[in-house]
């Protein structure tokens, strides 16, 4: 590739980011500022930042990829996605914000602020830093790859620069940094969204004659369910929306509102935002299907192909450049959100459930957010081949573990920390168990059961976590009834301003 | 789906003793029928020229993007940023 253009956008999209991020450092001075951003965050940064960190950069090159191989199934991920974001601004906003206050920044203080129990925070705060490496992992894995087909320095030192920059500028500013450079980011990603649909109609001659030349080849694909049983198009639909309450990096934002009035434009911005960004996904693998269904194109050897296959075809170079930034930015800006969640575990959430708060936690707090780089990088150099399916691991980790606990947990009185805790074990050992049966080929093997039909597993581990949270409080309801403080828990649940 | 969605559309739409906000949800409703019906309906319609396509899509596809995922990326994200409004309002009265 190494076209002069795209190179050096590449590299002044990683400047502007890294010079936001490090400039960020003089707000980031304490574990408030780091892992927070004060308390004080808006409307617009919300919006933006929620559909940057939303879009990584499977959005941009796995999406089309799966837009290729499997059609309009693809899409109910996507399309899920975007209804999955107001979803999540419904049942989880107001009530985080409610818990927040200047002790309570992270996702685990708010479970232990509402159920009064240190061993449900370190159950909430396992789940989310088992998902952060596998899910970051995947990240730094994508950004080698994406610096290496742009810079052609060789793997090695395109890894060496992803980890690089992927962990700078979240070490130094933290979540400031973060939130900042996701505006930047966001910026990016819809504008090069908006062209590159543009081109990927016109590539086609139209939506109906993309269509049409789908069909000539292979009818399923441009159908309701594309080219898979529609059992699992509608699990992906109930693990993409409702599973998206589940993700750490986008509803841990509600707890750095500076009020709960921000909401209201929040939800606007970051839907209509990821539902532009869903256009590439949706018309970039549409139009390349259709290119080699006409005989235009040969076979992709690999799905992951579309996006590049048809920038390099069917784009100019600067447009090219703009969308490689927009690909690098999209992974920038996950894995830095992740990063900063992952370092606010480690720092502050299990030592305090441990009983041994950190002191200098400045220190740990950059010393851990280095740590968790350098061991997702060694993850994502060891698994290697196994790094894409990581990442869905990390995803159904976040889903099944955190979706009860905040959409049940957070609205119904009786809900009890044994309740967080059970659903949470279900939650890591049903993930893990699908990964060996399923990703590494267990099933296949040894025999073990797998569900039939398509139903994805991660919907079925949901599922069970979301029943053994119900069956779990009802069993443990008496006990915590009695034990828990009245009016302690109205507190918790009202849903209404700060405390 | 129809009841899930419809339901949370409502939940942002619906303002008490104002009949307006209850047809708005009805309407609502009432698209997600029409574009879940129209999705099963047309699932299997083969298209072999433009001219079979609806809105660009297949037909059955056309009525999943347009009667169910636009509509409810329109009323969810407006109906919740409305409902947000309300409840704001709530808070400044209550303090």
């Amino acid at each position: 590739m190494r076209d002069p253009i795209i190179v050096w956008m590449m590299v002044l999209t990683l400047a502007i980011t890294m010079g936001i991020g490090l400039y960020s450092y003089l707000e980031a001075r304490t574990q408030r500022q780091y892992f927070a951003y004060d308390q004080k965050l808006r409307w617009f940064f919300l919006g933006i930042a929620t559909f940057a960190s939303m879009m990584s950069g499977f959005g941009f090159v796995g999406g089309p990829g799966l837009v290729y191989s499997t059609g309009t199934a693809s899409l109910w991920m996507t399309f899920a996605g975007g209804i999955g974001i107001p979803i999540t601004f419904m049942l989880v906003g107001r009530r985080l914000r409610a818990l927040a206050g200047p002790d309570i920044f992270t996702l685990p203080d708010a479970v232990h602020k509402r159920f009064g129990s240190q061993a449900a925070r370190f159950s909430v705060a396992l789940s989310i830093l088992l998902g952060i490496l596998a899910y970051l992992g995947a990240q730094i894995l994508a950004a080698a790859v994406v610096l290496d087909g742009v810079f052609q320095v060789g793997y090695g030192w395109a890894f060496a620069i992803a980890l690089i920059v992927t962990t700078l500028y979240p070490l130094v500013g933290g979540i400031v940094a973060g939130i900042r450079t996701e505006v930047f980011q966001g910026a990016i990603m819809l504008f090069s969204s908006v062209l590159i649909f543009w081109f990927a109609l016109a590539s086609g001659g139209g939506m109906a004659e993309i269509t049409t030349a789908i069909a000539s080849d292979n009818p399923a694909l441009v159908s309701p369910w594309g080219s898979t049983p529609a059992l699992l198009a509608l699990s992906w639909f109930f693990v993409f929306s409702l599973g998206n309450v589940g993700m750490p990096h986008s509803t841990s934002r509600f707890l750095m509102l500076k009020d709960p009035g921000q909401l209201r434009y929040g939800v606007l911005l970051a839907t209509s935002a990821y539902m532009i960004g869903g256009l590439l996904w949706m018309a970039v693998g549409y139009a390349v299907r259709a290119q080699v269904a006409l005989g235009s194109l040969a076979p992709l050897a690999v799905p992951d192909e579309a996006t590049p296959t048809f920038l390099a075809t069917y784009t100019p170079p600067w447009l090219a450049g703009v969308v490689f930034a927009g690909v690098i930015c999209a992974i920038l800006s996950t894995a830095s959100i992740f990063l900063n969640v992952g370092s606010a575990t480690l720092t502050r959430d299990i030592p305090l459930a441990l009983g041994r708060p950190l002191s200098n936690s400045m220190f740990w707090a950059r010393t851990w957010t280095a740590v968790i780089a350098l061991a997702s990088g060694a993850v994502a150099i060891i698994s290697d081949e196994f790094i894409a399916l990581l990442g869905t691991i990390g995803f159904g980790l976040h889903a099944a573990g955190l979706v009860p606990t905040l959409v049940l947990g957070l609205h119904w009185p009786r809900a009890n920390a044994q309740a967080v805790i059970a659903s949470t074990v279900v939650a890591i050992g049903g993930s893990l168990y699908f990964f060996f049966a399923q990703q590494l080929g267990f099933a296949a093997r040894y025999g073990w059961w797998v569900p039939g039909r398509g139903f994805a597993s991660v919907a079925l581990v949901m599922l069970l976590s979301l029943m053994t949270f119900v069956v779990a409080t009802l069993v443990f309801r008496r006990a915590s009834v009695e034990a828990e403080e009245p009016a302690q828990r109205r507190v918790a649940l009202s849903g209404g301003t700060s405390s | 789906m129809v009841g899930g969605l419809g339901t949370l559309a409502g939940l942002g739409l619906v303002r008490r003793r104002q009949p307006l906000t209850w047809i708005a949800t009805g309407v609502v409703f009432a698209g997600f029928f029409i574009g879940m019906n129209g999705l099963l309906r047309n699932e299997s319609v083969v298209v072999r020229s433009p001219e079979d396509t609806l809105l660009g899509f297949q037909p059955g596809t056309a009525y999943l993007i347009y009667g169910i995922w636009v509509l409810a990326f329109f009323t969810l994200a407006g109906g919740f940023s409305l409902l947000f409004n309300r409840l704001g309002d709530g808070d400044r009265r209550s303090s």
